[in-house]
């Protein structure tokens, strides 16, 4: 589903991602794991090619995304859901109209149809009496269930998720896990960064620990949370094990 | 003030005497400075997306109209506008003053432009196109229309700036708020009431665009 070979990627002189190479297949969940700094949103960036990379490659269902441009690009695309950490709705589009809007304009959906489907995602999301809220009066648990929604109604084959709730209060970061667990549990296939580790255990079929823009170690939650092998996983564990 | 008696009755009758003029100048003043925002916003909207774009001759263009009108007064700007620019119609001076406004004042939002899209975080432009939207999609749906409503304000500030700058197409003879006190002056050799009053005359246009404009900021502050 999504495969990536040997990626490089540096901002100046700074090495960002150093030969990360590694394949999601259909309905993995993948938790990536790694200290500030290592190189896990510029990974991210660069599997939906917001970012360029030097070298490597990355294949959405078996197509060249790095290689791609225009049309082409923005096709793939929308294949590839992406969840920010700052949540980046649209602050001038009420929630509803926040998640017709690329099924309008990229998909060609009508009006009704998009809002018909917008609607049912909504109560997927648990808010659909927020359908009119604006971003402003919503809070940030609210705000990123409907930036999942949003990414959902594009009906992508992966979704990608940043630190989906690290922005969060924690009063609000079990109602956004809950609604990443039940599109876990749906078959979706997801990258999440995140550092929830009740959430990659019980989810994630895999865990990769990242350093240095490296893979360091990776595995099934298990084994890398209660066995990590590598001295620099059990460092980084035990910080944010507590 | 003795000489010039500002206080003179008489003087300010003959002054209001000619209240039409001035109320006929209204509707021009108006007319052209509207004119003037409409090209200065269609024209400051493309040379601030022109002068943030990658492609050098784009940006380059747009750097070179905003520096060259920034840096040249606005009474010459518009001498060589309307004798660059009347001949092609023939007789009809609206059309040549209004561009000559325009091409200045939207040199000054292509500026509020610029700015206002540059104020909208990078993660905006991420998250349209994560969604699959094109560059221009995702300019046109989601940057504009946001970095738009920021700069309503200082938009509306610029309208402002064109109906107070407008006077300066008096010089063309062309019969607007300025030019009806020239007039007054040439026909009863006033000079300081006249004007006076014709200043009265931008002020009562413009402050309430200016409290409207405050009143339309808190009531889009919901939006947020
Ligand atoms: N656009 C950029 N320009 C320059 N440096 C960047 C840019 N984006 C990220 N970096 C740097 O790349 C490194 C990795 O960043 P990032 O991928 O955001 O790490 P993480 O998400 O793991 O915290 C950091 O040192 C960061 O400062
Ligand atoms: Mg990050």
């Amino acid at each position: 589903m999504v495969k990536v070979e040997n990626l490089h990627k540096s901002f100046g002189s700074l090495k960002v991602l150093d030969g990360i190479a590694f394949e999601v297949a259909k309905g993995e969940v993948l938790v990536i794991i790694g200290a500030s700094g290592s190189g896990k949103s510029t990974l991210l960036r660069c599997v939906n090619a917001l970012e360029p990379v030097q070298s490597g490659e990355v294949y959405i269902n078996g197509e060249a995304i790095h290689k791609s441009k225009g049309r082409d690009l923005s096709r793939i695309r929308t294949e590839v859901g992406m969840v920010f950490q700052h949540f980046e709705l649209f602050s001038h589009k009420t929630a509803i109209e926040n998640i017709t809007l690329a099924p309008i304009h990229v998909r060609k959906l009508t009006r009704e149809q998009a809002n018909e489907r917008a609607m049912a995602l909504l109560e997927r999301v648990g808010l659909p009496e927020k359908a009119n809220a604006y971003p402003s009066e919503l809070s940030g648990g609210q705000r990123q269930r409907v930036a999942i929604a949003r990414a959902l109604a594009m009906e992508p084959m992966v979704m990608m998720f940043d630190e989906p709730t690290s922005a969060l209060d924690p009063e609000m970061i079990k109602e956004v896990l809950d609604v990443m667990t039940d599109l876990a549990n749906s078959g979706m296939t997801m990258l999440c960064v995140t550092h929830e580790m009740g959430f990659a255990r019980e989810v994630a079929r895999r865990v990769m620990f990242i350093d240095h823009g490296r893979i360091v170690e990776q595995g099934a939650p298990a084994d890398i949370f209660n066995n990590p092998q590598h001295p620099r996983t059990q460092a980084f564990l035990s910080q944010i094990l507590v | 003030m003795g000489d010039i008696g500002a206080f003179d009755p008489l003087k300010w009758q003959r002054t209001f005497d000619y209240l039409p003029n001035y109320i006929q100048g209204i509707p021009m003043t108006i007319a052209i400075s509207g004119a003037a925002l409409l090209i200065a916003t269609l024209l400051g909207i493309v040379a601030g997306v022109m002068r943030l774009s990658k492609r050098s001759y784009l940006s380059g263009v747009a750097t070179v109209y905003v520096e060259f009108v920034r840096n040249t007064p606005l009474l010459v700007q518009l001498f060589v506008v309307y004798f660059g620019l009347a001949p092609l119609w023939s007789g009809n001076r609206f059309i040549p003053m209004a561009i000559g406004l325009g091409l200045f004042a939207g040199a000054y939002v292509a500026e509020i432009v610029r700015a206002g899209i540059q104020s909208i975080s990078k993660g905006q432009l991420e998250a349209a196109l994560s969604c699959g939207m094109t560059g221009t999609q995702a300019m046109m749906l989601v940057i504009l229309p946001q970095a738009l409503r920021r700069i309503l304000p200082a938009l509306a500030g610029q309208f402002i700036s064109l109906i107070k700058d407008s006077s300066l197409i008096s010089v063309f003879g062309y019969t607007e708020l300025t030019f009806a006190a020239k007039k007054v002056t040439a026909a009863t050799f006033l000079g300081f009431h006249p004007y006076v009053l014709v200043a009265g005359f931008y002020f009562v246009i413009c402050y309430p665009l200016s409290l409207a404009v405050r009143a339309f900021e808190r009531r889009t502050a919901r939006i947020g």
